[in-house]
């Protein structure tokens, strides 16, 4: 997220949006730009995401290739300057589609490649929130932990969509078989296994309930939570 | 069941490295698992990938140009 609002600052979009904001109201320019900005990187993810799948990532990190072409594409004019007097929009329009063609080829537009080529993961990176591939890497890791830890714990809880470990495709799943085998009691939500439908699926512990589930939280000498 | 085997573990300059190796690994279809970096090999918070021992040349010739790795430890 910081890597993409240092890319931002001094940007050339960033002048463009002083010039609107002389012209149009602050809200219809800042409503515009958001989405002109979200529909751009979007894109951007998705191209990020697709690339992958053909070219390996040194190679698009260095995103060299597509500076030199955006630099000559610049060279060539993006007309930014001649559109004074041909508004034939409305204002939101006039400035989202302005931003999105200024956007595109921009030093932000190429950091957010990057970035998805990286974490191959559309929604998080276009949104900007946690990794939710990382999550899953973090939550298996904890639970091949566990393994290690003396004494082993006494009960181990899944609920929401912690229930999708239990799962016959799970990559936790032999941690959790070997935690069980080992003597720790591992219940399942019956109510989330089936909201997730995944009642013919639960590989390792029983389905519980709610009142089994609370009772062994509220009677544990220690709640451990990852 | 778990028999007992011999593994090794690449390890990575990141955790987004090892998450792309592991990708690619499941994708092919190759056994593996996604673990910790064990303590006495490192006390850095990351992780690694374990493979079996005898699958280490293959995995290795397959992440080869994808992802790179800094070193492959036996367990």
């Amino acid at each position: 997220m910081s890597f993409v609002v240092l890319a931002e600052m001094g940007d050339k979009t960033q002048l463009l949006a002083m010039a609107f904001a002389t012209r149009y109201k602050a809200t219809t320019v800042l409503w515009a730009v958001f989405w002109a900005t979200l529909l751009n990187h979007l894109l951007a993810v998705v191209v990020g995401n697709y690339l992958t799948h053909f070219i390996p990532i040194q190679y698009i990190q260095i995103a060299a290739v597509s500076f030199i072409l955006f630099g000559l594409w610049t060279i060539r004019g993006d007309e930014l300057n001649n559109e004074d007097k041909r508004f034939s929009f409305s204002p939101f329009w006039t400035v989202a589609i302005a931003f999105f063609i200024a956007e595109m080829g921009d030093k932000t537009q190429l950091a957010t490649i990057a970035l998805a080529a990286k974490y191959q993961s559309i929604i998080p990176v276009w949104l900007g929130r946690g990794d939710d591939a990382l999550g899953d890497t973090l939550i298996r890791s904890f639970i091949h932990t566990l393994l290690q830890l003396k004494p082993l714990p006494a009960t181990i809880i899944r609920y929401n969509a912690g229930v999708k470990l239990a799962a016959r495709d799970s990559a936790a799943l032999d941690d959790l078989q070997q935690l069980e085998k080992a003597g720790a009691d591992t219940l399942v939500c019956g109510t989330c296994v089936n909201c997730f439908g995944l009642g013919d699926q639960v590989a390792v512990g029983h389905i519980s309930n709610m009142y089994d589930i609370a009772e062994a939280m509220a009677g544990a000498a220690r709640l451990v939570r990852p | 069941m778990m028999e007992p085997q011999k593994f090794a573990v690449f390890l990575f300059p990141s955790v987004s490295h090892a998450m792309k190796a592991e990708k690619i690994l499941r994708d092919r279809g190759i056994a593996h698992k996604l673990i910790p970096i064990p303590r006495h090999i490192s006390e850095d918070c990351g992780a690694c990938l374990r493979v079996g021992i005898d699958q280490q040349d293959q995995v290795a010739a397959i992440l080869q140009g994808w992802v790179t790795w800094e070193r492959i430890v036996p367990l």
